[in-house]
C-alpha cells in the first residue's frame, strides 16, 4: 500500500469515528490534527480506530504531537507500522 | 409521560447511600424487570442521554427498569477513588434487592454499557435471577479497559501541548500508592488494582445468559476482536449478536438519541420475554 | 444531608438533588447550580457534585438540577436558550420548600453561566447574586475558535460546521498567529449573527443582562479556556461594565492555568474555594436589612397567589 492510499484511509476512519460530516476531501495534509482539528477525547477515539483498523499498537514513543501533528506525520508513521508487520 | 412512574430516591449500598431512579409502566403483569449498569467515568455522562432514553422506552414495553449510580459515581455518596470494581459488584447486588423491595419483580435482566457491560456478566455469575443480559458496546477484558483508559492522559497531555508521561511510567506510579488523574478523575491504586484482579475472578459460567451484545459504530462492520469475544455467549440459542451503524454515544457529548441501538435491543427484548 | 427532589414544569417531571447542611439553622441562602453544555447535574468529572458538598460542608444549602430535557429531566433537550422557565421552577420550588428563604445565588459554568445571565434580571428580587464560571458567547469567531478546541464540549449539528470550522482554520494558519496571540486578542466582533431572529447578538443580549442585573456578580475565568477569556474581553471592554467593575459590583476572578471545567485537582479545588467566598461576599448571613426582606415576602406572595 502507498502512502497516499494510507493517507485516505486515515481520513476515512476519521470520517467514520468522528463525525460522518468531515469527509476526507474536507481534509487537507497538513492540517494539524492533535490540538486544533481534533481535542483529546477524539484523538483517543482515532487512535482505538487506527489500531482496530490496522491491527497494530501505537508504542509510547509514537503516542506524540509529532505523530499527531499532520495528515502526513500520522500517515508517514502508520505506513511505517504496516510495513515492519507484514515484513 | 402519564404511562409510567418515574421516582428518584436514595438506598442504602453495599458502602455508602446509592442514588436510584425507578422507572414503573403503569400497566404491567411483567415480572422481569431491568437494572442499568453504567460505564466508567465520563462515558456516563456521555451516555446519560441516551440510557434515559432507552430506558422509557424498555418501561414503554412494560417493563419496570432501574438505574443506578455506583459508590462515588454520578449522585451516589463518596470520592470516585474511595472504591473497587469489587464494591460496584456488591453495589449492583444491593440495587436488585432494592429493585425487589419496591416492586413484585422476580427476575432481572441486567443491562450495561461498556464497563458496565462487563460488571453485568460479572454480577450475573453468582446469580440464580438473571433472565439476561443486554451488553452495549461491551469491554470485556477489564484490564484493557483501564489501560485505555489511563493511556488517554498521555494523549491529553500531548494534545495539549503539556509535557507527556510514558504509559509505562503512569501505570508504575498507579500500582505503588500514586493516583493517575485522567480527564478529571482520579485512578486510585486500590481502583487500578481491582481491574487487574478482575479478569481471572470471574470464568465463564458454563451455560451463558441469553444476551444480546451491540457492537455500535459508523463503521460497515463489528471489531473482530469484540465479535471473537462473544462468542462463547452466543452459545446461548437466544443470544444474539448484532453490529449496529450509528453514532456511537459514550465517547462523545450532545448525543440524544440512539434510535436503531434502541429499537433492536427493543424487538429483542421482545423476543424473548414476548410482546 | 442529601436529598432528592422533583418538581414540575407545564407537566414535565424536572429532577435534582438537594445538599442540606446539618445543622438546625433556618435556611436563609440557597445556592442553585445550573448545569452547562450536555452535561447533567453531575457535572464533568463530578465538578459539580464536589463543589455542592464542598458548600454545604460549609454551611451553604445547594441545589443542583436537570433543567427540561437534560439528565433525568422530561422533555427533549431544548438547550441553555431555553433553560430559564426551568430556573424560574427551579427558584419557585426552593421558596415554597424553605419557608425561611429570603435569597437565592446562581452558580453556572459554561452555557448554564449564559443562561443565569439572561434570566438573573428578570427575578432580581429573588437572586441576590450570580456566581458565573467561564460563560458561553456564541460569536463567529468565537464559536470557530471555541469548536476547534472543544469540538466535544459545543459540538454544533448545521450541515456547514465542518466547511465553517476548516474554512477558520485556514485563516489561522495563514496569519500563523499562535494560540496565545488569538486568546489576547479576540474580541466578540459587533457585525454578529442575529440571536434567536431577536435582532441582537447573544453578547449583546449578555451584555445587556449584566448590566441590567443591579446585583452582585462574580465572575471566574480559566486563563486556560478560550470561552472564559473572550466573556473576559467581552465585558473588560465593554463601558457600562468596566463601570460596574470599578464600583465593586462586578469581581473578577482568574483562574491561572484552568481549563474550561477546571479538570485539574488543584485548580478545581482553587474554583470552590473561590466560589465559596463570592458566595458568603454576595449572600451574608441573618443580618439582612428590613427593606430587602419586604420585598422578598413580597415576591413570595406574588407566586404562592399567581
Amino acid at each position: 500500500m502507498d502512502i497516499e492510499t494510507t493517507k485516505l484511509e486515515i481520513k476515512n476512519l476519521i470520517q467514520h469515528t468522528i463525525d460522518m460530516n468531515l469527509t476526507p476531501e474536507k481534509l487537507a495534509d497538513d492540517f494539524k490534527i492533535a490540538g486544533d482539528l481534533l481535542d483529546s477525547m477524539a484523538v483517543t477515539n482515532l487512535i482505538l480506530a487506527l489500531e482496530e483498523y490496522f491491527g497494530f499498537t501505537f508504542s509510547d514513543e509514537e503516542l506524540s504531537l509529532e505523530t499527531f501533528s499532520t495528515f502526513e506525520s500520522l500517515a508517514a508513521v502508520v505506513h511505517k507500522k504496516l510495513e515492519m508487520l507484514n515484513g | 409521560m402519564a404511562e409510567q412512574l418515574e421516582e428518584m430516591f436514595f438506598f442504602k449500598g453495599g458502602c455508602v447511600d446509592l442514588l436510584g431512579f425507578l422507572h414503573s409502566p403503569a400497566h404491567s403483569t411483567r415480572t422481569t424487570a431491568i437494572v442499568h449498569c453504567h460505564p466508567f467515568a465520563e462515558e456516563k455522562n456521555c451516555s446519560h442521554a441516551v440510557t434515559v432514553k432507552a430506558a422509557r422506552a424498555f418501561a414503554r414495553q412494560g417493563f419496570v427498569v432501574f438505574r443506578f449510580d455506583y459508590s462515588g459515581c454520578g449522585d451516589s455518596g463518596g470520592e470516585f477513588s474511595d472504591f473497587s470494581l469489587q464494591d460496584w459488584i456488591e453495589d449492583t447486588n444491593a440495587a436488585i434487592a432494592e429493585l425487589k423491595r419496591r416492586t413484585r419483580s422476580q427476575n432481572v435482566i441486567l443491562w450495561g454499557t461498556r464497563l458496565g457491560a462487563a460488571l453485568a456478566l460479572a454480577c450475573a455469575r453468582d446469580r440464580d435471577d438473571v433472565a439476561g443480559l443486554i451488553l452495549w458496546q461491551p469491554s470485556f477484558h477489564f484490564k484493557d479497559y483501564i489501560h485505555q483508559f489511563i493511556r488517554q492522559k498521555l494523549v491529553s497531555d500531548f494534545s495539549n501541548k503539556r509535557q507527556a508521561v510514558s504509559l509505562q511510567a503512569l501505570l508504575h506510579k498507579v500500582a505503588s500508592g500514586g493516583a493517575v488523574q485522567v480527564y478529571g478523575y482520579p485512578i486510585s491504586t486500590l481502583l487500578y488494582a481491582s481491574f487487574l484482579a478482575m479478569d481471572d475472578a470471574y470464568p465463564h459460567p458454563e451455560t451463558p445468559h441469553p444476551s444480546y451484545i451491540a457492537t455500535i459504530s459508523n463503521m460497515p462492520s463489528a471489531p473482530l476482536q469484540l465479535v471473537r469475544d462473544s462468542e462463547w455467549l452466543m452459545q446461548n440459542p437466544a443470544s444474539s449478536c448484532v453490529h449496529i451503524v450509528e453514532e456511537p454515544f459514550w465517547d462523545r457529548y450532545w448525543r440524544w438519541d440512539a434510535v436503531r441501538t434502541i429499537e433492536k435491543t427493543q424487538a429483542w427484548l421482545t423476543k424473548i420475554q414476548g410482546g | 444531608m442529601e436529598r432528592t427532589i422533583d418538581f414540575s414544569l407545564a407537566h414535565k417531571k424536572l429532577f435534582g438533588i438537594l445538599h442540606l447542611p446539618e445543622n438546625d439553622q433556618p435556611i436563609h441562602t440557597f445556592v442553585l447550580m445550573i448545569v452547562g453544555g450536555a452535561q447533567t447535574r453531575i457535572g464533568s468529572h463530578r465538578m459539580y457534585v464536589q463543589l455542592a458538598r464542598f458548600l454545604c460542608r460549609n454551611g451553604l444549602p445547594v441545589m443542583r438540577f436537570d433543567y427540561e430535557g437534560l439528565g433525568d429531566s422530561e422533555g427533549d433537550f431544548v438547550g441553555f436558550e431555553y433553560a430559564g422557565p426551568s430556573i424560574r421552577a427551579a427558584v419557585d420550588t426552593l421558596y415554597l420548600s424553605f419557608s425561611s428563604l429570603q435569597r437565592v445565588v446562581i452558580w453556572a459554568l459554561c452555557d448554564g453561566a449564559t443562561a443565569a445571565i439572561l434570566y438573573a434580571p428578570s427575578d432580581s428580587e429573588r437572586i441576590c447574586s450570580l456566581v458565573v464560571a467561564n460563560p458561553f458567547l456564541e460569536s463567529e469567531t468565537a464559536k470557530a475558535q471555541t469548536i476547534l478546541k472543544n469540538y466535544y464540549i459545543r459540538r454544533l449539528m448545521q450541515a456547514d460546521f465542518w466547511r465553517k470550522v476548516l474554512t477558520f482554520q485556514f485563516s489561522i494558519k495563514e496569519s500563523a498567529s499562535s494560540l496565545s496571540t488569538t486568546l489576547r486578542t479576540s474580541a466578540v466582533n459587533a457585525e454578529e449573527e442575529d440571536w434567536l431572529h431577536t435582532g441582537k447578538s447573544l453578547s449583546q443580549w449578555v451584555l445587556e443582562g449584566v448590566n441590567s442585573f443591579a446585583k452582585s456578580m462574580h465572575v471566574l475565568i480559566s486563563t486556560d479556556d478560550i470561552q472564559g477569556m473572550l466573556f473576559y474581553n467581552l465585558i473588560r471592554k465593554d463601558p457600562a461594565c468596566r463601570k460596574s467593575i470599578k464600583a465593586g459590583r462586578i469581581k473578577i476572578w482568574l483562574i491561572k492555568g484552568g481549563d474550561h471545567t477546571f479538570t485539574d485537582p488543584q485548580i478545581k479545588d482553587k474554583a470552590c474555594k473561590k466560589s465559596l467566598a463570592a458566595i458568603v461576599e454576595s449572600a451574608p448571613g441573618n443580618g439582612e436589612q428590613g427593606d430587602l426582606c419586604q420585598m422578598r415576602i413580597a415576591a413570595k406572595t406574588s407566586l404562592i397567589t399567581g
